[in-house]
């Protein structure tokens, strides 16, 4: 038998598990003694090394220079201004701080977690058995659940973080006006403003899906943008990724190099109001999910090219042939605000209302109603 | 029925609960090594020595003339990485400690073999001290194969050796490697598959198949 790679494995493996005997009490006594003795030795020994260090010596240096440069300035700001005024601006002239919680093996930039708080354009990388927990300045709270992969893109007003694979729990509190929190994806960009959503991005295949569970989020996708509310999932189709010529709606600011290759990202996308996270369903579909891309892609196409019917007659072709597609709501509300563009204010507000009865809480919910030249309130939804 | 005074007493004993120092969490440890106090040197060797002893035992072969001044070295070098706070808290203790100790153990395994003091494949192969743990169930075979197997692991390039102890010896999960050894998970994957072929290509050589 060749020994190969398995081998190796299994013949450690077993080595591993092999117990070691134990040892007389009197020799693991005068080992304890002796290594004991030698671990405070070293003690004295490397705190002699450390006060040596010339790294250290530096930072003493550079504390020194820090500590007079911060005592001008306190000194010369206590000039110009008053005293109330001086300690109110000191908060915001620290720098704003990202608190990184981990709990098992987490890198940062590849390495180990650094001390101190974490600055933009640095890599978290989550381990298989790992979480971690990002607090950003303005409180957002974020979950990092394992094999997550992200960065801090933007803070300040506009504060960002980039998935670049895995899932994210966000909790995002009221911001201020001014204020805002995204997430941003190789696929499209989830933006907020005080809600409680979560965020998957997988790389293979490529797939971006949210679920609202507080508040409303919008979703930027395919150069649109949708909002949902608390209750909704979105997803990308997972199959889409193998259509050609599509490019990414976000990418990374400041991300590392190497990570800011543009990606390939497609154009459909799903909404699903049932409250459930559309993945296990996207997955478990894709025998058809890539010719149901190809044919919406090709109606998109159609719209942009100024081929309004042909784009009605692919869009609808798409209906008929997959109605529980999660491209179908997309569908019938390009279809309605086709017509309406066409004139056809009739057929239109049929495309509304079939819209409003088949998705009760879709996306367009208020533009196919305004569509439909009807108000539907109270009015309980009609599935025809 | 004895009288009531006669009944035996029932009495509060001191239990065998664990030691002010067993209570010590890895962050106490590591703090009091980091400012330099004394007083965690029994827990720091406590808490760690299980883990390097039985790894220097298990990569080595065997307990040698040497094994505590292998012992003494890994918790120099422990002591020496906590002071200069180069571990990261991003492991256990004992998992960098156990790092450290098989690099620790490849070096002496290194030394031992340049020194012809353990391996010498062919005549001498027969006189390979084999611990008495792999004896009951292995064949004279087997220990041969594991008598290779360390040869194999001082010929290839020692972050692969490593990285394949760390894994397939102790059980480490790649993300750990990579922080132990403080490069990325691609590259810890990446040395583990080209160890695993490099030692199993030395060992086909050791055993005269190439």
């Amino acid at each position: 038998m060749k020994p190969e790679s398995d081998d190796v494995r299994a013949l450690l493996g077993a080595l591993g598990e092999a117990p070691v005997p134990l040892e007389a009490p009197e020799r693991e006594e005068a080992r304890r003694k002796r290594v004991v003795s030698h671990i405070h030795k070293e003690m004295g020994r490397s705190e002699a090394r450390v006060r040596r260090s010339p790294r250290t010596a530096l930072l003493a240096v550079a504390a020194v220079m820090l500590f007079a440069f911060a005592g001008w300035a306190a000194l010369r700001s206590a000039g110009t201004t008053s005293p109330p005024q001086a300690l109110e601006q000191a908060p915001t002239e620290q720098p704003a701080e990202v608190r990184l919680t981990t709990h098992g093996v987490v890198l940062v930039d590849s390495k180990p977690m650094p001390d101190g708080g974490l600055t933009v354009g640095q890599v978290v990388s989550v381990g298989e058995q790992a979480s971690a927990s990002l607090v950003l300045p303005s409180d957002v709270q974020a979950s990092l659940k394992p094999t997550t992969t992200l960065w801090v893109a933007t803070l300040g007003p506009r504060e960002a973080i980039y998935l670049k694979s895995g899932y994210v729990s966000v909790e995002v509190p009221k911001l201020t006006d001014g204020h805002g929190f995204s997430v941003l994806t190789p696929l499209g960009e989830v933006a907020v403003h005080g809600t409680k959503f979560s965020v998957r991005v997988t790389e293979d295949p490529p797939s971006l899906s949210v679920d609202v569970r507080e508040g409303v989020v919008s979703v930027k996708y395919g150069g649109e943008e949708r909002q949902l509310r608390r209750g909704e999932s979105w997803t990308s189709a997972t199959a889409a990724a193998l259509l050609p010529n599509a490019t990414a709606s976000a990418k990374p600011p400041d991300a590392p190099s190497g990570e800011k290759e543009a990606v390939k990202a497609p154009p459909a996308a799903a909404i699903n109001p049932r409250g459930k996270s559309d993945v296990a369903s996207a997955e478990t579909a894709s025998s058809t999910l890539a010719q149901e891309n190809a044919l919406f892609r090709r109606a998109v196409s159609a719209e942009k090219g100024g081929d309004k019917r042909g784009a009605l007659a692919l869009f609808e072709q798409l209906l008929a042939k997959y109605p529980q597609s999660p491209l179908a709501p997309d569908a019938r509300v390009r279809r309605f605000r086709i017509l309406k563009e066409l004139g056809d204010a009739d057929q239109a507000a049929r495309e509304a209302r079939r819209y409003m009865a088949d998705h009760p809480e879709g996306f367009a919910h208020d533009e196919a109603r305004d569509v439909a030249g009807q108000s539907l309130k109270g009015e309980p939804a009609k599935k025809k | 029925m004895p009288a009531k005074s006669q009944r035996p007493k029932l009495r509060v004993i001191r239990g065998a609960g664990p030691s002010a120092q067993e209570r010590l969490s890895d962050d106490q440890i590591v703090a009091g090594v980091e400012r330099g106090d004394p007083s965690v040197g029994d827990a720091l060797f406590n808490r760690l020595i299980r883990v390097v002893d039985s790894t220097l035992y298990k990569v080595v072969g065997r307990r040698s003339d040497d094994h505590d001044d292998l012992v003494q070295q890994v918790f120099e070098q422990v002591v020496r990485t906590l002071r200069e706070h180069r571990f990261r808290r991003a492991c256990s203790l004992s998992s960098w400690a156990g790092a450290i100790a098989v690099n620790v153990a490849m070096n002496a395994v290194r030394k031992y073999h340049s020194e012809r003091r353990v391996f010498d494949f062919g005549v001498e192969a027969e006189r390979v001290e084999v611990p008495r743990s792999e004896q009951p169930d292995t064949s004279a075979d087997a220990r041969r194969e594991l008598e290779r197997l360390r040869v194999a692991l001082t010929q290839v390039a020692s972050e692969q050796a490593e990285t394949v102890l760390l894994h397939d010896l102790m059980g480490k999960e790649l993300a750990e490697i990579a922080v132990l050894m403080g490069v990325s998970i691609a590259a810890a994957q990446s040395r583990l598959v080209r160890g695993r072929k490099q030692i199993a290509a030395r060992m086909r050589v050791l055993r005269g198949e190439a």
